[in-house]
């Protein structure tokens, strides 16, 4: 489903995020982007939703060529794959219920259809009771299951998360491992980049492991039983 | 949806939204009154093109016979430039006097038709006809006076076409500082809501879904100015009735067809909404860069 071909990435300061990396993740696959900061997590998750684009190398999702998407064709690709992000990026003059919302609003799904997704999905993130909370009313686990809540509302086929646990005491991250883990059974893809080792180690899932823009490591470990 | 989206971004930013409103105001009020400045120009010129514009008076109290009129119809109209020709009787000339003074009993009692001259009373077919038509006019026997209405024409048509050029260019500088300050308005706008567009991108929002709840603020700030400077504009207009029509005599032009005034509103409408999709449109694009 997502596949990275020698791809490289280079900015303009000349600082080299990704050197001729290559992997394959298949579809419902769950898998771990570790490595320390500035090994080129943020990188990988920024070029496969075409927030920029690679030096060099190939990167294909679902058999489409991300270099030769276009720029009309970006904001299908992000409703698709989705992302949770470390600041949980939500608007703090908007409740629960609308910061969720915005995804189905932006695809133009109808009001109806709005309102029955979004008491779903705060079903399935355990916050139901707290929908109609504003960001500053809530714990930062809760502002991460929020965020979690916003990307699956669409029913994207991949969800990415970027440092999804960075501002979170270990309990908490635990648990929001453990909801993507839930949201991974139901065959959506979950990239999940994280510097947290020993979280991870407690998953047994795949995981790439990135040094200085290098894969170092691609090992599956045994399955995680919850 | 997106009348909900464009009214939420109006109430946000209340004080924004009432110096956009008040600009389109100003610059729409501004319309409707050289509007209705010109529509009155051009039917006051109408109506004196419409009148006799030079007037021959003949003897006090002789008629000519319809010989003379035929022949002096015929010399004018042979010039091709005669429009319309009346003879006024002596008799007639008398009756429009009593007419005019019905309400002056000793200027009836002081006047008859013996000390009323006749007249010819002739309008031409553009303004430069006029000269030639009067000077044909001299030239007939008997004719005492000459009345000319060619130098009230000439410079009332000179005094509307400077109403239109001021009026344009009022409107033009008006227009264009309505249209900036819209973009500023939207513009900030933009900025404060600068993190709410990098999240709806990242979500996935295409470039128009986030650009045009700003178009459409644009817009409702030019409708609500349009309707507020039509309102305004008519009650100016209906205020100042009693004293136009005082100033206007026998000049119909009031009142001001209702039909014309709703013409006026569509006109206003359609402006507004231009100036404040412009407005928006060029604050997008300046401010709102994919």
């Amino acid at each position: 489903m997502i596949i990275f071909q020698k791809v490289t990435k280079r900015f303009g300061d000349g600082t080299q995020a990704l050197d001729q990396i290559s992997f394959q993740i298949k579809e419902g696959e769950f898998v771990f982007l570790i490595g320390p900061s500035g090994a080129g997590k943020t990188t990988v998750m920024k070029l496969l939703r075409r927030e920029m684009k690679p030096s060099e190398g190939t990167i294909l999702v679902k058999d489409k060529n991300l270099n030769e998407l276009e720029e009309k064709e970006v904001p299908q690709l992000r409703r698709n794959l989705t992302m949770c992000y470390q600041d949980f990026k939500l608007l703090n003059d908007r409740t629960v219920v609308e910061n969720i919302a915005m995804n189905l609003e932006i695809a133009g799904v109808p009001e109806v259809e709005k309102i029955e997704r979004v008491n779903e999905v705060l079903k399935k993130v355990r916050l139901e009771k707290k929908g109609n909370f504003f960001p500053i009313q809530l714990s930062g686990g809760e502002l991460q299951r929020v965020g979690i809540a916003r990307a699956i509302v669409g029913n994207p086929e991949v969800i990415l998360a970027d440092e999804p646990t960075g501002n979170l005491d270990p309990e908490a991250a635990f648990e929001i491992l453990k909801l993507f883990k839930e949201i991974n059974l139901a065959h959506t893809t979950v990239i999940v980049a994280t510097h947290n080792v020993e979280l991870v180690d407690k998953f047994k899932e795949r995981v790439i492991e990135l040094k200085h823009g290098k894969i170092t490591r691609d090992a599956k470990k045994a399955k995680y039983v919850a | 949806m997106w009348l909900e989206k464009t009214w939420t971004q109006v109430r946000r930013s209340p004080f924004q939204g009432l110096a956009g409103v008040m600009i389109t105001t100003l610059t729409l009020l501004v319309i409707s009154v050289f509007t209705l400045i010109s529509f009155g120009s051009i039917q006051i010129l109408k109506y004196f093109e419409s009148a006799p514009q030079v007037i021959a008076f003949f003897k006090p109290g002789e008629d000519l016979t319809d010989v003379q009129i035929a022949n002096i119809r015929a010399q004018l109209e042979s010039s091709g430039r005669l429009n319309q020709f009346r003879y006024v009787s002596t008799r007639e000339a008398e009756a429009i006097y009593k007419d005019k003074n019905k309400d002056n009993p000793l200027l009836l009692e002081l006047v008859d038709y013996n000390i009323l001259p006749a007249s010819i009373e002739i309008s031409g077919k553009t303004l430069d006809d006029l000269p030639i038509l009067r000077n044909m006019l001299t030239t007939q026997e008997g004719v005492e006076d000459i009345v000319y209405y060619e130098d009230i024409v000439q410079s009332l048509s000179s005094w509307i076409n400077s109403i239109k050029g001021i009026g344009t260019g009022v409107i033009g500088y008006l227009t264009i500082e309505s249209i900036l300050v819209i973009l500023v308005i939207i513009g900030l706008q933009i900025a404060s809501r600068r993190e709410e567009i990098e999240i709806m991108r990242l979500l996935g929002a295409t470039a128009w879904f986030i650009r045009l709840p700003y178009i459409l603020t644009g817009i409702a700030y030019g409708l609500i100015g349009s309707f507020i400077a039509w309102g305004l504009s008519y009650l100016l207009l209906l205020y100042s009735t009693p004293w136009l029509a005082q100033w206007l005599q026998d000049i119909p032009l009031l009142p001001v067809p209702v039909l014309f005034m709703l013409a006026v509103l569509g006109g206003e409408l359609v402006f507004g909404v231009l100036i404040g999709a412009l407005g928006g449109f060029l604050a997008t694009r300046r401010f709102l860069k994919n």
